[in-house]
């Protein structure tokens, strides 16, 4: 399932990267007016590198806009590409980027801030966290990285268990801060990034 | 039976203020003899009794005159233009008498600012020792109370010299500093960096402990507890001044 999601958006990605260099809109008039065309002709006509030309007809051609078949005029064998479409259309869904079903399991985590975790919170008005600073790294290459949280992530980190307390599931803190269902998902994004920065301890993790 | 004590004895702030004031004295005099002596301590006189008119301002608290008065008659005692004006010796009487009654309350703790009692009344609770300190607020859980009943705690707190207040549209909070006198006289606004008690519109209370105060403490106290503790606590005090018994808080406060 997270293969599929990237994959649908790398391929975009790529797309979008491919149409995006200098190049691109006189490679594509190219390819509209030549029934097919190889990397070594289209360099000379636009003046590129023969590499550059053939990256970027192989880009064309795994993102599905182009095919190609296999010439050998008396010298050694060697591609040629013609379009298969000749409408390109970048179209990916947001919501695939993200999984609601994975906050189900997540809401059985059972955290707490870490013991000496080094994080600096910055209280808000009213009962709730404003930003954490998180430091990474010892001595002079020690770097501080600041979080601003929305307003349901901060009241959620400000009901938090404390170093010393039990671990209380995320469902239970959530229902203590009182955050509405619409936020949960903004919520678990940053205890994620807390628990990879070691401020949040998870059980068994 | 006597608890023991939690907190580490030295305020080490307030004695490098004293030996700061000790050394201006005897620099004076050594520099410049025994008029230079009369001049420095006499301008010190002064500044105390700035300093604890700020206090009788804030507070409102009339046995402040006490100090007032007697730090001021000394300024009038030492200071050497006034050493022979004709009142000069009713100036050391009467300061004299002032002396003996800021002692009385000394000793009978009318006059005494709470960090360290607080503290140590805090920590009582606590056996256990793993630490856990964060710099976060501690969410201590609802009280019954009204805005009303906190903001007359908070009036009677800073009265005594408890806590400094401040009053904000959603809460009252009240800040336990090591140093008042940088709030009562200095006008610090911020506590970003203090330990405090909130009481919040919403019916909650909320802890934070500062990290310099936590280091106060022998030993590492469970920090969650501690949190308790000292919300519970002023819980305590709440109730009792909404019962109309203020009077206990100081009895209590005392007691350690």
């Amino acid at each position: 399932m997270e293969n599929k999601r990237i994959s649908a958006f790398e391929k975009s990605r790529r797309l979008a990267s491919l149409m995006a260099k200098d190049y691109a809109q006189d490679f594509l008039k190219l390819l509209v007016i030549y029934n097919d065309i190889s990397a070594s002709e289209a360099a000379a006509r636009l003046g590129i590198h023969i590499k550059t030309a053939q990256d970027f007809l192989e880009g064309l051609e795994r993102s599905g806009i182009l095919d190609k078949r296999e010439a050998a005029e008396g010298k050694r064998p060697y591609f040629r590409y013609f379009l298969k479409e000749r409408k390109v259309t970048i179209r990916f869904d947001l919501d695939e980027l993200y999984d609601p079903e994975a906050c189900s399991f997540q809401m059985a985590w059972r955290i707490r801030e870490r013991k000496n975790s080094g994080a600096l919170f910055k209280e808000g008005r009213g009962e709730k966290i404003s930003a954490v600073d998180v430091f990474h790294g010892k001595g002079r290459s020690r770097k501080q990285r600041r979080y601003n949280l929305t307003e349901c992530q901060g009241r959620f980190l400000f009901h938090l268990p404390f170093p010393t307390e039990e671990l209380r599931t995320f469902e239970e803190i959530s229902r203590r801060a009182g955050i509405r269902d619409d936020c949960l998902h903004e919520v678990m994004d940053i205890v994620e990034v807390l628990i990879s920065c070691g401020v949040i301890e998870k059980a068994g993790y | 039976m006597e608890q023991k004590a939690k907190l580490k004895p030295v305020q080490v702030g307030m004695w490098l203020f004293t030996l700061g004031l000790f050394f201006a004295v005897v620099l004076a005099q050594i520099l410049f003899g025994s008029l230079g002596f009369y001049w420095v301590f006499g301008s010190i006189q002064f500044l105390f009794t700035v300093m604890h008119f700020f206090v009788l301002l804030r507070t409102r608290y009339l046995i402040y005159l006490i100090p007032v008065s007697m730090y001021f008659l000394w300024g009038l005692t030492f200071l050497p233009p006034l050493a022979d004006h004709p009142w000069h010796p009713y100036f050391a009487g009467v300061s004299a008498a002032f002396l003996f009654a800021f002692i009385f309350v000394l000793i009978s703790k009318r006059i005494n600012w709470r960090y360290k009692e607080i503290l140590e009344l805090a920590a009582q609770p606590v056996k256990e020792t793993t630490d856990g300190f964060t710099h976060r607020p501690f969410p201590t859980g609802p009280a019954d109370f009204t805005r009303k009943d906190a903001l007359g705690l908070s009036r009677y707190l800073k009265k005594y010299v408890v806590v400094f207040p401040f009053l904000e549209s959603d809460r009252v909070v009240l800040v336990i500093p090591e140093y008042m006198w940088l709030y009562m006289v200095l006008f610090k606004k911020s506590y970003q960096n203090e330990t405090y008690v909130a009481f919040e519109n919403s019916g909650n209370v909320t802890v934070r402990i500062a990290r310099r105060d936590y280091g106060k403490y022998k030993e590492e106290l469970t920090f969650d507890q501690l949190c308790v503790s000292l919300g519970g606590l002023f819980k305590q005090f709440l109730q009792w001044y909404r019962d109309g018994e203020p009077e206990k808080i100081l009895d209590r406060l005392n007691s350690t």
